[in-house]
This record gives structure tokens, C-alpha cells and sequence, in this order.
């Protein structure tokens, strides 16, 4: 069964990926997760970052996984989750797994660029086919801004 | 023949003119009426008027956009609001008379017959045109003292320029004109990307340029981006740049009133050795991934400029395009200097140097998106393969 809209492949992500576990946080960590996220370099559908505590305010990278999900256009979608490598540690490219056989076939493309390709069902059952190393952001500026976005809304909420 | 660099100037013509004085890179602006006021452009000095070319922007005569309402002489001014059923009888002459006399008092270096914007095909394209401008314009030149050189301003469309009936009869209507010594030519492409990856368009726009320089007229080539590398082939005798994109792609709708206001683009750096701008966000993936990417941002004061770590990239600063006119005149410059088939040879190899750039940034994972990337340079190549195939420059 594939996904009817882009927003149910979001939802689904959202409620199904285990993105503390990635981004190898402890229990008590803050986890900023946020969709659409404006004013960085394109639009991430969603963006996850470890939020640092009082004491780790002063990590110089902080640990992020943004995430394009399509429904198809891998090509596209590969575009798009490369733009968000420029403020985040990981990138991931997450698509409909009843369509991603081209992609997969394209495996070598997502592991030359360092980017994350994961297939997910309707049933919230997902794949990795492509896990990318951890590699800091391209942009320093770009990551000033996204820490910016992350202290100003986590100040807000305290 | 060698051709000139021209500026075409928006509202932002005072960098055109600094770049022109302090880096030499062209030899005149294009003045467009609608970004700078008539008294402006009668304080411009002298040496910069004899140089440039004004566009009257006549496009939408019903349509005072911005500095347009300054001239007395556009049309809905002249005649109290245009309407095209009267136009041609009652006011015609009036603003022809009026453009005319501004373009010879400021000394242009050409004088602009405006041309009516008109999408499509249409088949009363000619007849229009003669009755708005073409014909007063001809007299009012006519009656003016001296020998002054008349350009037709011409736009021309995607599907105008595809079908080759209709760019026949066109030819046929410009080359019978008499008292026209050349077109000032403007070519809107329909696609929606930054740069025109229609190798059919880029052939046919080649082609008619052609055609023109060889009945011996002038041809101003207006509104171009970095295509105007590729468009020297057809032997125009000026191409232009600008500082914004709406000085490098001919939009109608930029000269509608209901043009809404659009967020100002991420800035873009010129790589000439890419034939491609490409988005600062992108720059330290290139300077990181790529074996000796940092060689592929060109040298120069304004690079040096950027690249200090308390430079503010925006894309309203004039480094940019300051930048951009220094890379992109150098490389036209050395064109110019060639003819024929050397020129092509040389342009052929400009844009596989690119294509080799690309290759080498895809190699090492640089994914870029379809406005950075050189997904262009194939539609180019295959047109100026395919003209100078018709040249005869292939073997």
C-alpha cells in the first residue's frame, strides 16, 4: 500500500523513526523537532537537533538530522536533502518504500553525496538503505543560524 | 567581427557605470526607462550618454510602471490614457516625435523605435507594430537634423522564433525597412529555470541573429545571462549583462502593473569556469568535497572582497555583480577577439571545461540543484554543435 499525500509520509516519520536513538541522546535530553523549518538553505519537511543543555551551550556542533520526504523524485529529493548538509550533521532523504526501487538502485549516488535514504510503509515499518557518516555542517554560518533557531525557541518555551 | 559588451541597467545603473570606469568591463549601458527617471537620465554625463542606448520600454503601452511616468512621451501619458484603437491616429505621432527628440537631444548612440509586447503569435504582429511605432517613429527620425541611427526594438518569442514561417516574414519586414540600420533584439524564453536549457530556442535565436547580421544590419542581443557566450557564435554586434536577474531574462509580467513584489533571491556568486551561478550555501560544500575546489572561485578585488569572513553575503550588494561583470567580460573579451570557426572552437571548449567542472563536483558528491547545477551546458553545446554544423565549422 503507498502513501495517499506527502503529509502522511511525514506523520508516519515522525511517529515511527527513532530519532533520539540516532542522534544518541540521553533520556533527559532536550530533543528540538520541528517541520518546515524557514530561513536556513531550503525547507526541511522535518528537523530534529539536540538541543544542548546549560552546560553544553557552548558545543560547537550541534548533533541534527534533517529530513526531505517525497512520495517520488528521488533526484529531486537527493537536491534538496543535500542543501540541508550546509546547516546539519545528517541528512536523510526518506520516500514512500513502495517506490523507492529506483533510488535503491541508485544507492552509490546517496553514499557518494553523504546523504540518508530510508524507505517507509503506511504501516510505519521503514528501511535503511543508506546510513551516512556523521560529518559537520559546510556552513558555519548556515549552523550559527540553525543554533539560533534552536536557542531562541527552546528559551522561549522555558 | 568583434562585438561590444553592453550593460543592461536597472535601477541599480550606477554600479553598471562604476564597473565600466573602474574595471573596463564594456563599452556602454542600455538605459531602461522604467528604473530611471528622465531627469536622471538627462544629468547622466555626456561621455556615458554617447555611449548608451535608451530602451523606451514601450512593451505595455498602457502601463506607466515605475520611472516610466516620468516620460512625458510614453504612450498612455502622450495620449491621456493609450487605448490602441485611437493610438495610431490620434497620439502616434506625438510620442514618437517626443521619444525621438529625447533619444537625439541626450545624444544616444542609437535611437529606439519601441515595440509593442505581444505573446504568442499573433498574426497582426507587423501591422501592429508599423501603426503604434515603427512608421511615426521613422518620421519623426526623419524630421529630425542629422544622420541618426534607428534601431527596432524587437521582441521576440519562444514560439515566434519556432516557427519558421513567422521568423521569415520577420526578416522580410526588418530587412525591408527602410531608414533601420539594425534591431535591438530581446528573446523571452518561456522556461521557468535560471538559465535557457532549450537547445531548439538557443539554435533558432542563433540562427535569426544570423540572418540579421547578414543583411548587413546592427544587432544589440538584450536581456542576456551567461547564454551570451554561447550567443556570440551568431556574430551579433553587441551582447549585454546585468546586475539582477530581471536584467539577464526578458519578463513581461516584471512590466505589469499586478507584478507582485518577490522575495529577494539567496545570493549567487558567478563561476566562470562553471558558465554558472551558484548559490553561496553551496560554496563550502564545493571548497570541502572538491580536490582543489577552492581554484574554481575566480580571482579577482571583489572576490577578496567576499570572501573576508565579515563580508554579509546578501544579494542586494554590488560585489556580486561587480564581480560577475569583471569574470564575464573577461571571458566575452577574449571571444570577440576570434571569428568563425575559432570562435567556436574556443566556445566549444569554454563550455566543455564546465561540463568537465560538474562532472568532477557530481564525482565527489556535490549535489546541486537544477538552478546551480550545468544541466544547461548540454542544451548548449547541442545548439552550437547544430549551428556550426550549418556553418560548416564542424570539421
Amino acid at each position: 500500500m503507498s502513501f495517499a499525500s506527502e503529509q502522511q509520509l511525514v506523520d508516519r516519520a515522525i511517529e515511527h523513526l527513532p530519532i533520539r536513538q540516532w542522534l544518541k541522546m540521553p533520556d533527559d535530553a532536550t530533543l528540538f523537532q520541528r517541520t518546515e523549518v524557514q530561513g536556513l538553505f531550503g525547507v526541511p519537511d522535518l528537523l530534529a537537533v539536540h538541543a544542548p543543555s546549560e552546560q553544553m551551550k557552548r558545543r560547537r556542533i550541534l548533533p541534527s538530522i534533517a529530513f526531505e520526504m517525497k512520495l517520488s523524485d528521488w533526484r529531486r529529493g537527493l537536491a534538496q536533502a543535500f542543501r540541508y548538509r550546509s546547516f546539519a550533521t545528517f541528512s536523510f532523504l526518506v520516500l514512500d518504500n513502495t517506490r523507492a526501487k529506483s533510488a535503491v538502485a541508485n544507492t552509490d549516488r546517496f553514499k557518494r553525496a553523504n546523504i540518508g535514504l530510508i524507505g517507509i510503509n503506511v504501516d510505519g515499518s521503514f528501511e535503511v538503505y543508506v546510513w551516512p557518516e556523521k560529518e559537520s555542517p559546510f556552513s558555519a554560518r548556515l549552523h550559527a543560524a540553525l543554533a539560533e533557531i534552536v536557542r531562541n525557541e527552546t528559551d522561549a518555551a522555558n | 567581427m568583434k562585438f561590444d559588451i553592453y550593460h543592461q541597467a536597472g535601477f541599480r545603473y550606477q554600479w553598471n557605470i562604476q564597473s565600466i570606469n573602474d574595471d573596463g568591463t564594456g563599452d556602454g549601458i542600455i538605459i531602461g526607462a522604467r528604473s530611471v527617471e528622465k531627469d536622471k537620465v538627462e544629468q547622466l554625463p555626456l561621455k556615458v550618454r554617447k555611449k548608451a542606448i535608451f530602451d523606451p520600454q514601450f512593451f505595455l503601452p498602457a502601463v506607466p510602471k515605475g520611472q516610466l511616468a516620468t516620460y512625458d512621451f510614453f504612450p498612455h501619458l502622450a495620449s491621456d490614457g493609450f487605448s490602441s484603437s485611437d493610438y495610431a491616429d490620434e497620439s502616434a505621432g506625438i510620442s514618437a516625435s517626443g521619444c525621438v527628440a529625447f533619444q537625439v537631444q541626450n545624444r544616444f548612440r542609437h535611437v529606439v523605435i519601441p515595440t509593442r509586447y505581444m505573446a504568442g503569435m499573433p498574426g497582426d504582429f507587423i501591422k501592429t507594430q508599423n501603426s503604434l511605432f515603427v512608421v511615426p517613429f521613422l518620421e519623426a527620425i526623419a524630421s529630425q537634423d542629422g544622420d541618426h541611427s534607428a534601431l527596432l526594438q524587437l521582441v521576440v518569442t519562444d514560439n515566434m522564433l519556432k516557427d519558421d514561417e513567422y521568423t521569415a516574414d520577420l526578416l522580410n519586414w526588418i530587412t525591408g525597412l527602410e531608414g533601420v540600420a539594425g534591431v535591438y533584439l530581446i528573446a523571452e524564453h518561456n522556461g521557468s529555470s535560471k538559465q535557457i536549457k532549450d537547445a531548439d530556442f538557443l539554435y533558432r535565436l542563433l540562427r535569426f541573429t544570423l540572418a540579421l547580421r547578414q543583411n548587413d544590419m546592427v544587432v544589440v542581443l538584450g536581456y542576456l545571462n551567461t547564454e551570451a557566450v554561447l550567443l556570440s557564435l551568431s556574430d551579433p554586434s553587441v551582447v549585454t549583462m546585468g546586475v539582477y536577474e530581471n536584467t539577464r531574462a526578458f519578463k513581461i509580467r516584471t512590466f505589469e502593473d499586478n507584478d507582485t513584489k518577490q522575495r529577494g533571491p539567496s545570493p549567487r556568486l558567478y563561476m566562470a569556469r562553471c558558465l554558472q551561478w551558484i548559490d553561496r550555501n553551496y560554496h563550502g560544500a564545493i571548497e570541502r568535497r572538491l580536490p582543489g575546489g577552492k581554484e574554481l572561485f575566480d580571482q579577482n578585488k571583489y572576490q577578496a572582497i567576499m570572501f573576508r569572513p565579515s563580508f554579509k553575503w546578501h544579494f542586494s550588494k554590488p560585489e556580486l555583480y561587480k564581480h560577475h561583470f569583471v569574470e564575464l567580460s573577461r571571458q566575452l573579451r577574449q571571444i570577440s577577439e576570434l571569428e568563425g570557426r575559432a570562435r567556436f572552437k574556443h566556445v566549444k571548449a569554454i563550455i566543455e571545461a564546465a561540463m568537465k567542472n560538474f562532472k568532477k563536483m557530481d564525482e565527489s558528491g556535490i549535489v546541486l540543484d537544477q538552478d546551480n547545477d550545468g544541466s544547461h551546458l548540454a542544451a548548449w553545446m547541442t545548439a552550437g554543435n547544430e549551428f556550426a554544423k550549418d556553418q560548416g565549422w564542424q570539421n
